[in-house]
């Protein structure tokens, strides 16, 4: 049989507005390089990565999808299998951050309650332009209790960050879940107050 | 009982072709020397095995025996032929390999002499069909489908018939031309150059205000905008300027050009919606207004670049089609129509590219526009029927690497999604894009020789995805290996045999 090269996988998906820069931060993390010569991304695109946390070989298996409203309904089914999703806007045009809402509905509707999200404000290489103060971005954040950072994918500003800890997020509540499971096994009568606790925050705002 | 022989010397000839040609194949040769062979090969070994097939045939018949003799020879000169051309070519090459260059140049001349004289004889077979008073669609579609050649203009005139844009009656040519072109000057005018902008007061958000409306135009062309501006970065066209452009745009001192709208759109619009800071603050965040991204600037007063006028054509079409507006990916649909349009070598098209792409766009997109609309999906037009139609020719052809794709959870919208919407304009390079289209074009029912293109993908990377595992093989199919069209359209034609 085929040799295990990781021990753990991860699914990843990149979603908000086009042209947020989502397939250059993914090229940016996969690959190491910017070009400002993308094409569209039609649909969904896929990427690999294999990164090292606390001693386990994790392998991320990132998918990059196209923002319009056309491709909602291909890409929201990939939502279901996602273990963390980062939402990315752009700091220099506005509406692309107004539009974290949405994307957060759409999480809300089609994502597994559990997952990890991380928002992204990106182009932060664009200081002259920037329309969106770091503040705000922090600000919705907050609100929704999700991590935040500032990105450029063209600088290379905390994209290997980014990943890594979103990855860490995941590994801690998978960790936390083996243990979770765990218990479980020993004391069956106990599962019904498993769920409740984890997701309360998040559901109730809109 | 000669019969039996020569048929015996002809199945081994073929054999022997084929093996010739596979061999030479795997050799690591120049790419023209491989193309001869392929098409030396392949247009050997068909014209035998149809000879040898009219030869068996004319026995049965107990038909004359000159005629068979005359096939038979033929045949067989024609696989010596074949055969020796791969000789020479082989030996000159391992000649050139060890430095003896002697005849290499001159079997290669003499090679591309004989293509070439294949290549003309093609070219005045298109121009006998286009000839006609009354042009024979059938027989064009049947000629198309083997690749139209871009010599004259023909892509460009025979893709214009057979997306019913010109008529088949040749003596409507002229006015059929002149009333389109002349109704696309004049959606120019009315939908870009004449509107001043918008006129009641930009605080007044009701729907139908023209504020409302400018707005809404904007957002569309702001996508529009994005997307054009990423249209085949491999090339240099879109970014060059174009000969013709429109004047009334270009010498507006900027104020018409769409690009323009949207550049300042962004600031109105996030202006608007910050409320309460009225126009006044207007002035002060004009600072931030040009976008420039990479080669895609705008050219000075009185140039456009390509991408520009693919952007107003775009722009033009989403106004005229609300229901539909624009949708993402339509801008690589409409390229490489305009890029053949754009490249004519007949003037007098070359200078109405624009308008007849247009309408040849707008034509094309009535056939495949289902798949842009999400919530038609699930109909029979729809992009998710498309899907199942390729899963299922993909099943029947060969059940094990469907097998392998249906275990890996590896599902078709993975890689299908894109390949079908956008007629495999995004897998392969502009002039295999061209050629795909001949036949996708020349094909009377539409799309189904476009599944048969795709499942042929599938097929010939069938080894790599029995073998791959799910992240290995989604890349590989996101990500389809350059390979020479002809082998994959081939395959397809196999299949749409079975
Ligand atoms: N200055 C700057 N430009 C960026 C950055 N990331 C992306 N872009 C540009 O934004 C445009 C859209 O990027 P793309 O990755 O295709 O966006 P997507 O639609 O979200 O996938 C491209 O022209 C990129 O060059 C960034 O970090 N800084
Ligand atoms: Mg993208």
């Amino acid at each position: 049989m085929a040799k295990k090269t990781y021990d753990l996988l991860f699914k990843l998906l990149l979603i908000g507005d086009s042209g947020v820069g989502k397939t250059c931060i993914l090229f940016r993390f996969s690959d190491n390089h910017f070009t400002t010569t993308f094409i569209s991304t039609i649909g969904i695109d896929f990427k690999i990565k294999t990164v090292e946390l606390r001693g386990k070989k994790i392998k991320l298996q990132i998918w990059d999808t196209a923002g319009q409203e056309r491709f909602h309904t291909i890409t929201t089914s990939y939502y279901r299998g996602a273990m963390g999703i980062m939402l990315v806007y752009d700091i220099t045009n506005e509406k692309t951050f107004d539009d974290i809402v949405k994307w957060l509905r759409n999480i809300d509707e089609h994502a597994n309650e559990d997952v990890e999200k991380m928002i992204l404000g990106n182009k932060c290489d664009m200081e002259d332009k920037r329309v969106v103060s770091k503040e705000r971005g922090e600000a919705i954040a907050r609100e929704h209790g999700i991590r935040f950072m500032e990105t450029s994918a063209k600088s290379n500003t905390n994209i290997e960050l980014a990943f890594s800890e979103l990855a860490e997020a995941i590994l801690d509540k998978s960790a936390g879940r083996e243990a979770d499971a765990d218990l479980a096994r020993i004391a069956v009568e106990r599962r019904p107050s498993r769920a409740p606790p984890a997701r309360a925050a998040p559901a109730c705002c809109s | 009982m000669s019969y039996k022989l020569a048929q015996m010397a002809l199945r081994s000839l073929t054999m022997a072709m084929m093996i010739l040609a596979f061999f030479f194949n795997s050799e690591d040769m120049d790419e023209l020397t491989i193309d001869l062979f392929t098409r030396l090969g392949v247009s050997g070994s068909y014209s035998i095995i149809t000879l040898g097939l009219l030869i068996e045939s004319g026995l049965q018949l107990k038909s004359d025996k000159l005629v068979e003799a005359i096939f038979l020879i033929s045949g067989i000169a024609l696989s010596l032929l074949s055969a020796t051309f791969s000789f020479i070519n082989f030996y000159a090459d391992e000649g050139f390999k060890q430095g003896k260059s002697v005849n290499s140049g001159i079997t290669s001349h003499k090679c591309i002499q004989c293509l070439k004289q294949q290549y003309f004889c093609r070219i005045k077979l298109f121009e006998g069909i286009l000839e006609k008073d009354v042009i024979d669609i059938g027989q064009l579609q049947k000629l198309a489908f083997n690749g139209v050649p871009e010599e004259k203009g023909l892509r460009s005139l025979v893709w214009k018939i057979l997306l019913h844009y010109i008529p088949t009656e040749k003596n409507s040519w002229d006015t059929t031309l002149h009333k389109k072109r002349q109704l696309y000057q004049q959606f120019i005018d009315e939908i870009i150059v004449s509107p001043g902008g918008p006129t009641d007061h930009p605080l007044n958000m009701s729907p139908d205000s023209s504020w409302s409306t400018y707005f809404k135009d904007n957002e569309v062309l702001l996508q529009i905008d994005k997307d054009v501006r990423r249209l085949c970065p491999d090339i240099s066209f879109f970014q060059s300027a174009t000969e013709f452009p429109c004047s009334e745009i270009v010498n507006s001192n900027g104020v018409k050009r769409l690009h323009k709208r949207v550049e300042q759109s962004v600031l109105k619009y996030s202006t608007l919606e910050r409320r309460g800071l009225g126009v006044a603050k207007l002035s002060n965040e004009i600072r931030r207004t040009d976008i420039s991204s990479g080669d895609y600037t705008p050219l000075n007063e009185g140039c456009e670049a390509h991408w520009e006028v693919v952007e107003r054509m775009l722009f033009l079409y989403a106004k005229l089609n609300p229901g539909q507006g624009y949708v993402q990916g339509m801008n690589e649909i409409i390229g490489p129509i305009y890029h053949t349009f754009a490249c004519d070598a007949n003037m007098e098209f070359r200078k109405y590219a624009e308008s007849d792409c247009f309408f040849c766009f707008t034509n094309l997109m009535s056939e495949i526009r289902d798949f842009f609309i999400r919530t038609l999906d699930e109909t029979e037009s729809g992009i998710n029927y498309m899907m199942g139609k390729l899963s299922d020719c993909l099943k029947k052809q060969d059940r094990a690497v469907w097998d392998r794709l249906k275990k890996q959870e590896l599902r078709p919208q993975y890689y299908s999604f894109r390949w079908l919407t956008l007629l495999l304009s995004q897998e392969f390079s502009l002039p295999d894009v061209e050629r795909i289209w001949d036949s996708l074009f020349a094909d009377a029912r539409r799309f189904d020789f476009l599944i048969f293109i795709c499942c042929a993908m599938i097929l010939l990377v069938r080894e790599n995805i029995l073998n791959g595992d799910f992240a290995s093989n989604v890349k590989l199919l996101q990500n389809f290996p350059p390979m020479d069209v002809t082998l994959i359209l081939n395959k397809a034609l196999e299949i749409s045999y079975t």
